[in-house]
């Protein structure tokens, strides 16, 4: 009886400094190009699959891919803001509906999404535990934000100012979380949203505070007419909506000038979308109106085209490796010489010295398989979340 | 044959050979360079005759270059001659096809390289029975198993089967060569400078070990040495002497 696979099993574990190393570049080899395969079919499901259900979007005009980024996927820079005044332009065609959008805070870090409750049924949204907000103050989180700041229904989050050096900035504003998001699988689970309003109250455009017109402090008013009373900077805005300051707030200047990051647009139908992106193009509506299937189908062809040059770069660097490993197997026979020359001299046939070898490289390769399916089975369970956490901030 | 501890040389052909001793060598010619048979540099060896009986101890002595060594190969078949015949246990290796030398070899006889040529990758256990793993002539039994685990209690070896042959001594790593050679009861066991790198102690010891197994086994020893305090051990020592000087 020839024991090659015990004979080769002892041999790799004796030199298991050398096996490890072999079976860790057959690893990387396979294991890179299958892997790298794999996420990118996962985040052109995914970003596709998200930007499917987002017909249109508005925004200001500059980089489109960063306001798709920003709005739809919530990565990525906050892009310039537009006015309510272009949402409520677009209502007015009676072509599509709108549900704004605004951005740029975020709640330990998880972002904050100023909308509307329309959002949620758009987006098929269902809440897991409590219910929607519906008043000012109040904050709903996606499942994965709620499970990773461990917040549910009752307690309360805080956002983030806006800048640690601006102490003109907005203030944090405390919120009450009413309601989890069930998971759904988008950058959705990660968010934190409210109503638009509290939104702009967390930017500092509505607020609240004590009653000017029956304080005592001559200090905190500055002017004081049968009209109008202006604040001195001492007068201390409230930093949490409850139910004895909630009547207090009030938002100063024209609704239709307040910001949003953008909006989605939902046309009634494909006319009605595609006269909406012709007035656009005619410059008779402000800002950009986008098809956010068509800027990560750009995206998706840039990234394909990179990829084909890392697959170049991979056959390259496999080509090395697996020469490498030839040079590895020719040098370490070299260094067995004198036992193989021995096995012969004890009466093993030449073809011993072929299949312990053979046992040898199948164990490697058997190894490297059984690595590299692992390594995919793996990367197929997390595929979904690393893409999330490659593109979702 | 000669008496125990008388020197012989090597003898002319007598005759027709029959083949009845042990080990019987009889007017081989063997050059390293077949091919290039003008050339008196490349002769190697040219050896009359050579009978070794049945369990007899025979010591090979000589200078080196003499072909002590080749000898030991063409014993063994590892080499084969160009003319003569080479006939152990009644088998005219010789005249066998390479695989059926190679069979022959692992199954009636054993070796002992001078530089013992152990796997360094296997325990003393694996190494006892590596013959076993190399070849489908021998299989590896319960009863395999447990003769190699006497062979290494009585080698000495007992408390160390599980150690790298790495991690032992040049006297322990010794008498594992002798128990590799010694596990299939060969009838011929063939030893270059066994004992060479040993302390005289230990030379005594490895050697009283060797013999107490051929006797039990009662096969034959053939063994190349220069060490010639050892000599009186043996029945027979053939000097190689002659050999060299013609």
């Amino acid at each position: 009886m020839i024991d090659s696979f015990y004979l080769a099993t002892r041999y790799l574990l004796f030199h298991r400094v050398r096996s490890l190393t072999v079976v860790a570049c057959l690893v990387l080899v396979t294991a890179l190009p299958i892997g790298l395969d794999r996420i990118l079919e996962e985040s052109e499901q995914q970003l596709m699959a998200r930007a499917a259900t987002t017909p249109l979007l508005l925004g200001s005009k500059g980089s489109s891919l960063d306001l798709v980024m920003s709005t739809v996927y919530f990565g990525g820079q906050t892009p310039d803001p537009i006015s309510l005044a272009e949402i409520e332009r677009i209502e007015e065609t009676d072509l599509a509906y709108a549900i704004p959008i605004q951005m740029g805070f975020f709640a330990r870090g998880a972002p904050i999404v100023g909308t509307t409750v329309d959002y949620f049924d758009y987006r098929a949204l269902s809440l897991a535990k409590g219910r929607s907000f519906a008043i000012l103050g109040e904050s709903v989180l996606g499942s994965g934000a709620a499970r990773r700041l461990g917040l549910g229904p009752g307690d309360s989050l805080t956002s983030s100012p806006e800048s640690f050096f601006d102490l003109a900035g907005a203030y944090p504003l405390k919120t009450k979380v009413v309601g989890v998001l069930a998971p759904s699988g988008t950058p959705d689970d990660l968010a934190v949203f409210v109503d638009l309003k509290t939104a702009w109250v967390m930017q500092g455009i509505g607020h609240g505070h004590q009653d000017l017109t029956r304080v005592q402090d001559p200090t905190l008013v500055i002017d004081r007419d049968a009209n109008n009373v202006v604040a001195s900077a001492k007068v201390v805005e409230y930093q949490e909506i409850t139910e004895s300051n909630r009547d207090s707030f009030h938002f100063h200047g024209e609704p239709s000038s307040y910001p949003v990051s953008a909006a989605i647009i939902v046309p009634d139908d494909d006319r009605a979308g595609t006269l909406l992106l012709g007035r656009f193009v005619d410059g008779s509506l402000g800002g950009q109106l986008i098809r956010p299937r068509a800027i990560v189908g750009e995206l998706m062809n840039t990234i394909f085209r990179i990829k084909e040059v890392l697959d170049l770069a991979v056959v390259i660097v496999g080509t090395a490796a697996v020469l490498a490993l030839s040079l590895v197997f020719a040098l370490s026979f070299r260094l067995r010489e004198q036992e193989l020359q021995t096995n012969f001299e004890i009466g093993a046939s030449r073809g011993t010295t072929a299949r312990l070898l053979a046992a040898e490289i199948m164990l490697l390769g058997g190894a490297s398989t059984v690595c590299v399916v692992l390594v995919l089975v793996v990367l197929d369970r997390f595929s979904a979340a690393i893409v999330r956490g490659l593109f979702v901030t | 044959m000669l008496h125990p501890e008388e020197r012989s040389s090597p003898g002319p052909v007598d005759g027709d050979y029959t083949g009845n001793a042990g080990i019987a060598v009889s007017d081989i010619r063997f050059f390293y360079d077949a091919s290039d048979s003008s050339g008196a540099d490349r002769f190697s060896l040219h050896l009359p005759r050579l009978e070794i009986s049945p369990g007899e101890r025979v010591a090979i002595i000589g200078p080196s270059g003499c072909g002590k060594t080749t000898l030991l190969s063409l014993l063994t078949g590892i080499l084969v001659p160009q003319s003569g015949h080479v006939v152990v246990a009644g088998t005219e290796i010789s005249r066998l096809a390479d695989s059926e030398r190679r069979r022959f070899r692992i199954t009636r006889m054993g070796l002992v390289f001078q530089s013992l040529a152990l796997v360094e990758y296997l325990d003393v256990f694996d190494n006892i029975l590596h013959a076993y793993r190399i070849t489908s002539a021998l299989r590896i039994d319960e009863a395999v198993r447990s003769r190699a685990r006497s062979l290494a209690s009585d080698l000495g070896l007992e408390g160390k089967l599980h150690r790298p042959v790495g991690a032992l001594s040049q006297g322990e790593r010794q008498r594992v060569a002798i128990g590799r050679a010694l596990l299939s009861k060969p009838e011929v066991l063939l030893a270059d400078e066994a004992t060479g790198n040993l302390d005289p102690a230990n030379k005594g010891r490895i050697l009283d070990l060797l013999f107490a197994q051929l006797e039990r086994d009662r096969s034959t020893l053939v063994a190349v040495t220069h060490d010639h305090e050892l000599l009186p051990r043996f029945d027979r020592v053939v000097d190689f002497r002659e050999i060299c000087e013609t």
